[in-house]
Formats: structure tokens, C-alpha cells, sequence
């Protein structure tokens, strides 16, 4: 996995890093391609993939009430612009 | 070349709860732009998803009305994409378990009856709206989280005619069940229309195309129709259909590419982590399902055997809910079915349509209108007179009142009425001559000049009546 590998995911992924990030990712993966390795070495033949912590099922639902809101300032405050109360960001359709 | 054309058909309805899928935040229409959300639906991080136990229900009603199996534990799934209007990046909804499946949903043709098969009934979160302008896209994230149902039929429609039949189907079922709100203009119920056309007799399918938020029953027909017209000319030329999702124009009544699909489009589906699986009580489910609310096709049958209407009558009452209820009402009131019948779907919808009004906000109470019924049938007012009375009845009056102020009740007063009658006779010796000359229309000019001598007030059988017998005597 070189520089350019994780360059090409971030722009998939739509966010930006810089040269110094790539590096630093390069040499994480590594370290973390050596522990995978170490998980493959475990048995998993005839076990099934686990999606949830618990195998248990439950039996809660919450109840149609109203709990809580932001306010629309605070909602509104991560985006890069705003315009009459909406976010806005470029147009997304033709 | 003969073709068939195949018609699938997607339809997401927003849920009737107070609060979100997976939030407390309120669900509104039309509320202050980002005023009806929470971290949980703008996908802040840490946030868990939390199942709304209403929306569930409604959930079961549906699948139970549609003839769905149900599966009692309920999962979620992540569809994973990227869009403006998906803040987590992913929408949750029930890919592998829908809560129901199979099920069907009766329509009327021309050939007769015809059972639509659905694949599925599945919940899910609805996304954030967009706005579109020159200077770039408004998100409103109010709707973000608001609960779905989409209910997805198998390709077995055939033409224009049956997508909307089946449409409208549904969206009276549900709007029976109280669901959902079922406004296609306000997006509360969305329609996407899969249609293709493959060789008569051939079992395999053709390249489809997808049309894309209809917003009306009508527009299903003709979008359907342009749609069908369009691929067999490509096809009949030699050309290749294209798949590609299009929309529908209203002003040009065509439909127009949108965009372009390489085929499928990888969602790298997954089960939602974040949600246990839920183990519904059989219990609760067989009480929901014990106690849906009448369907539409219960209640027309109802309407033909218990009042004896025609399957006419029974159906344009019937398609219309909220003039269903005031029938309903109005017979609680009265035994004349069919005369209350007569004046709820010709009067009644008249009147609202010249006023531009719904039923809801209209003053007209049922039951005036059931006594205005009985002042007909008992001769207290004659027809003619009911029209008068019920457009007083339309502004919020009582008949017995309006009738009383305007001195319009009928002359049924046997003396009174006898002493007219006989005053009318004195008065033309040549109608009384012709009578006895064996020309019967002569009672008929008599009961003209009655009423003319009491303005129209009358009772027409009495006055009949009653000079058939002074002339007797004469």
C-alpha cells in the first residue's frame, strides 16, 4: 500500500489529506496488516460471522414520543454555509 | 412487433407517528426549515438508534391489510452511499428481514378482478429534502429519519391503466388504515414506476427504465402510457432501451432522462450493528391485527348489502374516505340509504367543488342533513324546497330552522290545503268541464295553479289527491 493507494481512497471518500497524513496512514497499515495476520492464524472454519455483541434478542421499543430537539442554530453550526436556514453546499444535481 | 409491457412498482409512504424512525425529534411538514431534528438524525457521532414503536405498529397494520407475512423479528441493514441529503452516509432500512413479505393487493380492470403481488413491505428511514436553486442546493434535514414504509410489488402490472389502479388501491387501503397520510402532492406517498416491454409471449425481461416521484394518480397513466409509446419505437426501429432512470414532465406530458444507470449500483449492504434484532410479542401483533379498522373493500360491500346501494354508488363513496364517513354518519341518523346516498355523492360533492372546499372544513353536519332526509320523506318540505334548505344546511343551519324562517314549510294542513284546492276549482269551470270530457291533463293544470296560489308550498301528492276527489264531486 504506497501514498498514492490512500490519496486515491481519500478522494473516494471525499475529504482531503495531506502528504504528512498519507505517510503517517502508510506506517499505521502496517502495523495493522501484521495484527490482522496474527487473526488469521485462528480457526474459523464452520464459525459464523458475528454481527451483534449479544446473540440475544430484544424486546424494546422506544415510545412514539417527542424528547428532544437542537436548536436550529446549533444545528445549523457544522455547516461550512448556510442560506435561509438550510445548509447549503454546491448544487448536486444537474 | 407485438410487445408486453411489464410494470413494477415502488412506493415509500411516510409513516402518520408523532416522532422519528430512530429519534424523539417531532415529525412536521411544512415546520421552520432544521427546527424538527436532533444529533441522531444529522448522524452526529455517538448517537444510537432507538425503534419507534408506533411506526412499528403501523408497520404491521400495513403488511397485515396487504395480506403480508410477518416476520416477528425485526432487524435493520445499512444501505451505505453518499448523498447531501443522507447525513450519516447511510440509510437505515430492512434489506434481508423486511417485516413483511408476499402479500397482495386486489385491483378492478376491464378483464375483472386482477391480484398485484408484492414482494415486500419493509421500514425504513426517509432522507433530508433538497432544494435546488441557481446559486446551489438547500438541505432541510426536518424530514431526515422520518419513517417509511416502501412496498414493492412483482412486475405484474400491464399497462398505464393498472399501475394507477393499483396505486390508487393502495393508497385507499392505507388511507383507510390511518397509516399514512397518503399526499402524493406533499410527498407523503412517492411513487417510483419500473417499466419495460418484452416480446408477446416471451418470459424473459426486457431492459426496463425507472420513472422517478410521481406526484399524482393521473400521472402514473400517462407517464406509463408516453413511457410504453416511447420504447416500442426505439424497439421497432432496431434500437436498444437504455437503463436509466427518468422523471416526468407535466408540461410537456413526456418523460425525460435523468440520469443514467451503470447497471447496479453496489449499496455494500449490512446488518445495522447498532439495533439488536427485536423480538415483537405475538401477542401485541394478533391485537393489531385484531383490531384493524374497516378496509375499503369491506366497507363497499357493506355499503351494498347493509344499504342496499349499487356497486356505482358503493364505490365513488368508498374512493372518497372522508365523504365515506359523512355517509356513514348521515345513516346513523336516517334508514333512506339510498336517497342519503343521492345527495351526499351529487349535492354534497357539487357544492364542494363549487366552493373549492374539503369536507373537513365545511360547516355541513351530517345529521341536518339526515333530518332534512326525514322532512322529505315525512312531507314536511318537498324536494324542491330540500334544495333550498340544504344550502343553508352547507353554511352550519339546522333544516328545521331555515325552514321556519323562510315560511317555506310544505302546506300539508288537509283543511287548509282543501279550502285552496276548492278555491282553484271555483276559478276554472272549463278545466272542470274538460276533466269530465275524459282529458286527464286537466288535474294536472289544476295542481299547477295550487301551487302557483300557495307559492310553491303545496304538498304535490296532496293537492293531487285531493282534486282528484273534489272534481269527483262535482
Amino acid at each position: 500500500m504506497d501514498k498514492e493507494y490512500f490519496q486515491t481512497l481519500a478522494k473516494q471518500l471525499m475529504f482531503h489529506i495531506s502528504e504528512e497524513e498519507a505517510e503517517q496512514l502508510q506506517e499505521e497499515f502496517v502495523i495493522l496488516q501484521k495484527q490482522i495476520a496474527l487473526l488469521e492464524r485462528i480457526d474459523t472454519e464452520n464459525v459464523k460471522e458475528m454481527v451483534y455483541p449479544f446473540e440475544a434478542e430484544t424486546a424494546f421499543l422506544r415510545e412514539d414520543e417527542i424528547t428532544h430537539t437542537i436548536s436550529r442554530e446549533a444545528a445549523l453550526s457544522n455547516a461550512q454555509a448556510v442560506m435561509a436556514g438550510h445548509v447549503h453546499v454546491p448544487k448536486v444535481v444537474k | 412487433m407485438n410487445y408486453e409491457t411489464v410494470i413494477g412498482i415502488e412506493i415509500h409512504c411516510e409513516l402518520k407517528t408523532k416522532t422519528k424512525m430512530f429519534s424523539g425529534a417531532p415529525v412536521s411538514f411544512g415546520a421552520v426549515a432544521n427546527s424538527c431534528v436532533n444529533e441522531i438524525d444529522l448522524g452526529h457521532p455517538g448517537t444510537m438508534p432507538c425503534v419507534n414503536k408506533d411506526a412499528v405498529r403501523l408497520a404491521v397494520m400495513a403488511a397485515t391489510a396487504l395480506h403480508c407475512e410477518i416476520d416477528p423479528l425485526v432487524k435493520f441493514d445499512r444501505k451505505n452511499y453518499y448523498y447531501s441529503d443522507l447525513p450519516k452516509g447511510f440509510q437505515i432500512t430492512q434489506q434481508f428481514h423486511p417485516i413483511g413479505s408476499g402479500g397482495y393487493v386486489e385491483i378492478e380492470t376491464d378483464a375483472g378482478k386482477k391480484q398485484i403481488r408484492l414482494n415486500r413491505i419493509h421500514m425504513e428511514e426517509d432522507t433530508a429534502k433538497q432544494f435546488h436553486n441557481e446559486e446551489g442546493t438547500l438541505i432541510d434535514f426536518n424530514r431526515a429519519g422520518t419513517p417509511l414504509v416502501e412496498i414493492v410489488s412483482e412486475a405484474d402490472m400491464r399497462s398505464g391503466q393498472e399501475a394507477a389502479a393499483y396505486v390508487e388501491k393502495l393508497r385507499s387501503i392505507l388511507n383507510y388504515l390511518g397509516v399514512s397520510d397518503v399526499k402524493m402532492e406533499e410527498g407523503s406517498m412517492r411513487c417510483d414506476v419500473n417499466i419495460s416491454l418484452r416480446e408477446a409471449g416471451s418470459t424473459e425481461f426486457g431492459v426496463k427504465t425507472e420513472i422517478k416521484n410521481l406526484n399524482s394518480i393521473a400521472n402514473i397513466s400517462k407517464a406509463v402510457d408516453y413511457e410504453v409509446a416511447r420504447q416500442s419505437e426505439i424497439l421497432n426501429a432496431g434500437g436498444t432501451i437504455v437503463q436509466e432512470t427518468r422523471r416526468f414532465d407535466e408540461a410537456s406530458k413526456a418523460t425525460v432522462s435523468m440520469r443514467k444507470k451503470e447497471g447496479n449500483v453496489d449499496y455494500k449492504y449490512f446488518p445495522e450493528p447498532n439495533i439488536l434484532p427485536i423480538r415483537l410479542d405475538a401477542e401485541w401483533i394478533a391485537d393489531i391485527q385484531a383490531h384493524l379498522p374497516e378496509l375499503p373493500d369491506q366497507r363497499k360491500a357493506r355499503y351494498m348489502s347493509e344499504y342496499c346501494l349499487n356497486d356505482y354508488d358503493a364505490s365513488v363513496l368508498v374512493n372518497n374516505r372522508e365523504l365515506a364517513e359523512f355517509y356513514d354518519e348521515v345513516c346513523r341518523h336516517t334508514k333512506e340509504y339510498k336517497t342519503a346516498a343521492n345527495w351526499t355523492i351529487v349535492e354534497l360533492t357539487a357544492a364542494l367543488n363549487k366552493s373549492n372546499r374539503k369536507l373537513e372544513d365545511h360547516p355541513c353536519d351530517p345529521k341536518h342533513l339526515a333530518d332534512m332526509i326525514q322532512m322529505i320523506k315525512s312531507g314536511e318540505i318537498s324536494s324542491k324546497q330540500a334544495k333550498t334548505v340544504f344550502e343553508e344546511i352547507l353554511q352550519g343551519k339546522d333544516p328545521q330552522s331555515v325552514v321556519e324562517e323562510k315560511g317555506m314549510k310544505q302546506m300539508s294542513d288537509g283543511a287548509e290545503l282543501l279550502k285552496l284546492v276548492n278555491e282553484v276549482l271555483d276559478n276554472n269551470p272549463k278545466s272542470i268541464e274538460d276533466f269530465k270530457n275524459g282529458k286527464d291533463r286537466a288535474v294536472g293544470f289544476l295542481v299547477g295553479q295550487v301551487m302557483k296560489a300557495s307559492k310553491g308550498t303545496a304538498n304535490p301528492a296532496m293537492t293531487n289527491q285531493l282534486i282528484k276527489q273534489e272534481l269527483a264531486k262535482r
